[in-house]
């Protein structure tokens, strides 16, 4: 016996023809769009899902029919609620033979029906459909699809030829298989319809076997593609393969959000994926960027990232978790990561977890990318400042490596437009490359190697000797190069739900030479190995452990001649003072050989007493070799969920980090220093009033202790004096509040605006009273917008506002005759600030997307109103003139990248 | 790890670096087109000085209004910093109470060396001294400032001119190099009283010619390379040792007509194994409206080890025909 079943669906906004075919006790459907019904008008944005039936109950064949061999065919109209189920079946159209009962058994048969609802849009919504049912008794050798006649059954015939349609469905531009996608096959109308259904595998492929041959129509309209609707011919005893190639309705980067499934932890966190952050106007591309546009960060014209009104090296960088020396080339142009290597970047302006030390300002913590990649590819990607190549490679299910490089040609275009006076510049120029590989032997094991190196060089050589200082030195050469690189390995192991870990080994090497002629110059090299080792382990629903040790190695050689102050002990003049006098009686000389270690241990307790409140409580303890100095530092968040869309969040904490390098030196600085402490207090408020929005507020106050700065004591030492040049003297504090509100991609806006009013203050050694601090901004706004248009059209804009600089003034002069130069008499520190700062940054992106690859072509212009900001003031040679220096005019950008 | 935030500071410092080197400020033409009242140069005879030595001091001062200048000369071991004024820092009774107490039988000259357009030292310690004066000074004060200056980096002779014409007030300073005895001395460069001038792609200008307005002049100072003395550089921490060499001179040129501009700095230099000519040539630019019918250019010759002397030249200028 076979029951053949048709349905058709009428709805009140849009009308569908559905076809569902029993045959054999196997179910296809065919969907074909019909027009709209007259006066019935589509909704333009909302996606019409007709019902899907899941519960599929045959009719009883009227065993009177069933004897005499008589067909049926019998039409309902079916009314199926939201939940799917059947509400109410009547007739529409009755069995030609009559008095079998063919009518009552298809009405008990549709009341058994249980459908997937029908949806408008995401939303569940009542439906009626007509639903045919056929009544074929059954036969011998019966023919697959044929619809037999309706007086009385068929002679029997001999089984029609069929052949196979096998293909795949892949992403247009990306070559990405579509997996999970239905495929439909059919041909015929009304009463001669027939249709398949199946689903694309893994790799995207589908195949339908016994089918008759000829033309049939196959359509596949899979979620955020434009559908397919083919003919395929399909031949006798042969199988027709095809190839489909689905073009996204948006390659838009922002359809990939990286939103963390794990609950918030900590108190101030941004997150952002690369693939959003390197669409930032401004940023031309560069994903590291972004950092400077997020709450808390003041704006500086550098790489500095300032966080709440710490100094710039008060905040640390880490990739994949390891300590990094700097992730920005020369300049802060470029960051040493091109984005293909980058999954995601962390940012915490304060109260971070203990898993994060040896710091009193932020974090900064790049993810790399999580390497599955399911095809080989990679990109090109060409802008006038340099060239970066990226690619992917599967290996096996379980293996995959990524390389990367970049290199910059400023110097290969700017080099030959410099005049040729006897002075041969080797004009800024940097390279980076990585190497990143994955292997998963299974789920519970995964292990990663990551090897980067990031290689920077300056120079410029003259002829004959220059200076025209009578005290300053003779300068043949200026010269810098710097390079380090990292090798990475690491092992993630979860065997279970309760239990995490993740084993980090790191080795590199830091080198860093410059020089200004002969005399003044730095030579320094480094190796580190840092091991680091994070668990975590779930006691319970409501306690949650997590502990490591963080151990660093760091061999050091170096030999220095530099000036006796260094740079940063007076940064306040370093902008509008001109060149500096590098007098040859202030240089200092330095040199030391030695290993130095830092080691930290931490262990903190997620702890929820009740399902709503989050408590932290943690507690890190730090050496540091180099300064002999230990350190404990208690940390508390608490994270409380007042309602589904409010929660309330603070905490406090101390945090330490180690005197810089060049200030614990015996010869530069002062080796008896302590460490650097602050006090970090947050207390803010989240509100998601929509999946996609989320506000914030989060008022910070910040004390810092014991601060290294100048100082003009000296110390006794085996009965004679030292000058100590540095001491722990100084002290900061900072208040301030941030405002955010963010929007992730929802109708192809994505954006947020951050507002920071914030103020820094430091007191220096033998002060009384408290300065603003010179990176001290009052109120920093950032609005950032992106637009996503059709066509993958994209446009994105940056607003910036920010109070003007702080500069300390000159209030007269003294001239020098042995240097022949006005010397300026300082006045009070950063008591004057030039004007506010307001930019905006435009950018738009444009992708091509062919069979095999695609083209983005994008046109960053940063300030695009070409307006002259404030940065400094620079004063005339005498210091009774001033003027205000300004910062980059307009400066458009444009790129190419090709993805394959 | 200490290595991220010393890059920090390397890269910071290579900035700068690279900016002493390659920038030159857009007023430093200005520098040298004076105007006003200016101090050009503070010279000392000898260029350095030993005990028992009297220093004679001079002073280049011009006034575009020609005013009547006044003096104001002293002297001091020590001087504060930018934020301090550059003003001197060891008190002159403590210095008197504290030289005393050293019991030399001399007397220590007051810091008020007179108001002549001149002045005059008389050098009556030696370096040893100069250090014991600072422990005198210091005792009991170990972390004030007067100790940064003088036990670790050493008294100078450091000469202050304080010059007034009407309203306007110039403060200078200069340090003179104390020696000891028996080391080696310096002279103090000397500028000869030639000067060659070409219209630029024409021939010389004879002594008496005019210059003409808007034209442009290639000029010559006269110095010759043996103002630059072989000497022994002092022996530096973390370089090689020195060897004899020549000093490096350099040379400020300031006009009250028109602009000199070679490589766009106010003052051109010689270095040990360059070439003379980067010293002593220049272009003058006339300015295409008159305000003066003379020019008049000073030129301040200095040595690496603060030796100083200065010539001044006067011509007339017309207009251009």
């Amino acid at each position: 016996m076979s029951l053949r079943t048709q349905m058709s669906l009428r709805l009140t906004l849009a009308s569908l023809c559905a076809t569902s075919l029993l045959l054999g006790g196997q179910i296809a459907h065919a969907q074909e769009e019909t027009p709209a019904a007259e006066g019935e008008a589509p909704l333009a944005d909302e996606k019409l899902t007709p019902p899907v039936l899941i519960n599929d109950v045959q009719p009883v064949y009227p065993q009177a029919a069933q004897d005499e061999g008589i067909a049926a065919e019998v039409v309902l109209n079916v009314d199926i609620d939201a939940a799917g189920q059947v509400e109410n079946a009547t007739v529409l159209q009755s069995a030609e033979a009559t008095g079998y009962g063919f009518d009552e058994a298809a009405i008990i048969a549709a009341r058994q029906l249980v459908f997937e609802p029908a949806k408008l849009g995401e939303q569940a919504i009542p439906v009626s459909i007509s639903y045919r049912f056929r009544f074929v008794p059954d036969v011998k050798e019966e023919p697959a699809v044929v619809v037999p006649g309706v007086e009385k059954a068929p002679p029997p015939q001999p089984p029609p030829p069929t052949g196979q349609l096998s293909g795949q469905l892949t992403e247009r531009g990306t070559r990405l298989p579509i997996i999970g996608v239905r495929v439909t096959i059919f041909r015929g109308e009304g009463d001669d319809a027939e249709g398949y259904e199946t689903e694309t595998d893994k790799d995207g492929a589908f195949l339908f076997e016994g089918l008759g041959v000829g033309l049939w129509r196959i359509l596949a309209d899979p979620e955020g593609y434009y559908p397919v609707r083919v003919e395929e011919e399909v031949d006798k005893d042969s199988r027709t393969k095809a190839s489909y190639r689905i073009e996204k309705r948006s390659y838009n980067s922002y359809d990939v959000l990286v939103e963390t499934a794990e609950v918030a932890r900590e108190v101030s966190q941004v997150s952002i994926s690369a693939k959003q952050a390197e669409r930032i106007p401004g940023t031309f591309g560069d994903v590291l960027a972004v950092v400077q546009n997020f709450p808390g960060v003041a704006r500086t014209q550098g790489a500095e990232v300032v966080v709440r009104g710490s100094a710039p090296e008060d905040t640390r960088v880490y990739i994949a978790g390891i300590d990094v020396p700097i992730i920005y080339h020369f300049g802060g142009l470029r960051s040493v990561l091109p984005v293909g290597m980058v999954e995601r970047i962390d940012f915490y302006p304060g109260n971070f977890s203990v898993e994060y030390g040896r710091a009193t300002g932020g974090i900064i913590d790049v993810d790399l990318k999580n390497l599955a990649p399911k095809k080989v590819g990679g990109y090109a990607d060409v802008s006038i400042l340099d060239t970066s190549l990226y690619l992917e490679v599967p290996i096996n299910e379980k293996t995959a490596v990524a390389i990367a490089g970049r290199r910059s040609y400023i110097d290969v275009i700017l080099g030959p437009l410099l005049p040729n006076d006897g002075t041969t510049f080797v004009l800024p120029r940097y390279y980076d490359a990585q190497i990143l590989g994955s292997y998963r032997p299974d789920p519970a094991h995964r292990l990663e190697t990551f090897f980067f190196y990031s290689d920077d060089k300056f120079k410029v050589l003259f002829d004959e000797p220059v200076g025209d200082d009578p005290n300053s030195i003779p300068i043949t050469d200026v010269g810098f190069t710097t390079d380090f690189a990292r090798a990475i390995a690491s092992h993630h192991y979860v065997p279970d739900k309760k239990f995490s870990s993740e084993l980090k080994l790191s080795v590199g090497q830091d080198r860093v030479n410059f020089n200004v002629g002969e005399e003044l110059f730095i030579r320094y090299k480094s190796l580190q190995a840092q091991l680091r080792e994070t668990a975590k382990y779930t006691l319970s629903d409501k306690l949650t452990l997590r502990g490591g040790v963080d151990y660093l190695l760091t061999n050091v050689d170096y030999s220095l001649r530099v000036p006796g102050t260094l740079p940063g002990e007076d940064d306040d003049d370093s902008d509008d003072d001109g060149p500096p006098i590098l007098e040859q009686d202030d240089f200092i000389f330095a040199e030391a050989k030695g290993n130095m270690h830092s080691t930290a241990g931490f262990v903190q307790a997620e702890y929820k007493p009740i399902e709503s409140l989050l408590l932290i409580p943690g507690l890190r303890l730090d050496h540091f070799s180099r300064t002999k100095n230990f350190a404990f530092s208690p940390r508390i968040t608490a994270r409380l969920e007042l309602a589904p869309k409010w929660s309330i969040k603070g905490g406090a904490g101390v945090f330490v980090q180690e005197a810089l390098f060049d200030e614990s030196d015996p010869e530069l600085g002062n080796p008896d220093l302590e460490l650097e402490k602050a006090m970090h207090y947050s207390f803010g408020a989240e509100w998601r009033p929509r999946d996609h929005i989320k506000l914030e507020v989060t008022g910070f106050y910040k004390t810092l202790h014991d601060l290294v700065v100048p100082t003009d004591a000296v110390a006794e030492v085996d009965g004679g004096s030292r000058e100590l040049r540095v001491n722990n003297g100084g002290a900061g504090r900072v208040i301030g509040l941030e405002v955010s509100a963010r929007h992730e991609l929802a109708k192809g806006l994505f954006g947020w605006v951050a507002y920071t009013l914030s103020k820094a203050e430091r007191r220096d050694d033998g002060e009384t009273e408290y300065r603003l601090f010179d990176y001290d901004q009052t109120h920093i706004l950032t609005v950032i917008g992106s637009y996503k248009l059709p066509r993958n059209w994209e446009v994105s804009s940056r607003f910036r506002l920010v109070s003007g600089n702080l500069y300390t003034p000159y209030v007269g002069s003294v001239y020098s005759s042995d240097d022949d130069r006005y010397l300026g008499i300082r006045g009070e520190t950063n008591s004057d600030r030039v004007n506010a700062f307001n930019q905006i940054d435009f950018r738009i992106d444009k992708k091509w997307v062919y069979d095999t690859w695609m083209l983005n072509a994008y046109l960053d212009i940063q300030n695009v109103a070409n307006r002259t900001n404030p940065e400094g003031i620079s004063y005339n040679f005498d210091f009774s003139e001033t003027e205000v220096t300004s910062g980059l005019p307009i400066v458009p950008v444009l790129g190419l990248r090709g993805e394959f | 790890m200490p290595s991220h935030q010393f890059v920090s500071g390397v890269l910071c410092l290579a900035l700068v670096g690279a900016s002493a080197a390659c920038t030159i400020r857009d007023d430093s033409t200005r520098a040298n087109q004076i105007e006003g009242l200016r101090v050009l140069a503070i010279g000392s005879t000898p260029a350095d000085v030993v005990l028992g030595d009297t220093a004679e001091i001079s002073a280049l001062v011009y006034d575009e209004d020609e005013r009547p200048v006044s003096y104001q000369w002293s002297w001091c071991l020590s001087r504060g910093g930018a934020d301090d004024g550059f003003a001197c820092n060891i008190d002159e009774a403590d210095l008197q109470t504290a030289w005393q107490s050293l019991d030399t039988g001399v007397d220590m000259p007051g810091y008020d060396l007179g108001t002549g357009e001149t002045a005059s030292f008389e050098m009556v310690f030696e370096p040893e001294q100069a250090f014991a004066l600072c422990q005198i000074l210091t005792e009991g004060e170990p972390d004030s400032q007067i100790a940064l200056f003088t036990c670790l980096s050493g008294l100078g002779l450091s000469i202050q001119l304080e010059v007034t014409a009407g309203s306007d007030t110039i403060v200078a300073i200069r340090d003179i190099p104390v020696l000891l005895a028996g080391d080696e001395r310096n002279q103090n460069p000397v500028v000869g009283t030639e000067f060659t001038r070409t219209l630029r792609d024409n021939d010389e200008l004879g002594p008496d010619d005019p210059f003409v307005a808007e034209r442009i002049y290639d000029v010559v100072a006269d110095v010759g390379i043996e103002q630059s003395e072989t000497f022994l550089p002092p022996e530096k921490e973390g370089l090689p040792p020195p060897e004899p060499r020549g000093e490096a001179l350099f040379l400020s040129w300031f006009v009250t007509t028109g602009s000199t501009h070679r490589k766009g700095s106010q003052r051109t230099s010689y270095f040990d194994e360059g070439t003379i000519e980067n010293l002593i040539e220049n272009s003058w630019d006339m300015p295409y409206e008159l305000e003066d019918t003379e020019a008049r250019l000073f030129l301040v010759l200095r040595d690496e080890r603060d030796g100083t002397s200065w010539a001044e030249y006067r011509f007339d200028v017309v207009e251009a025909p």
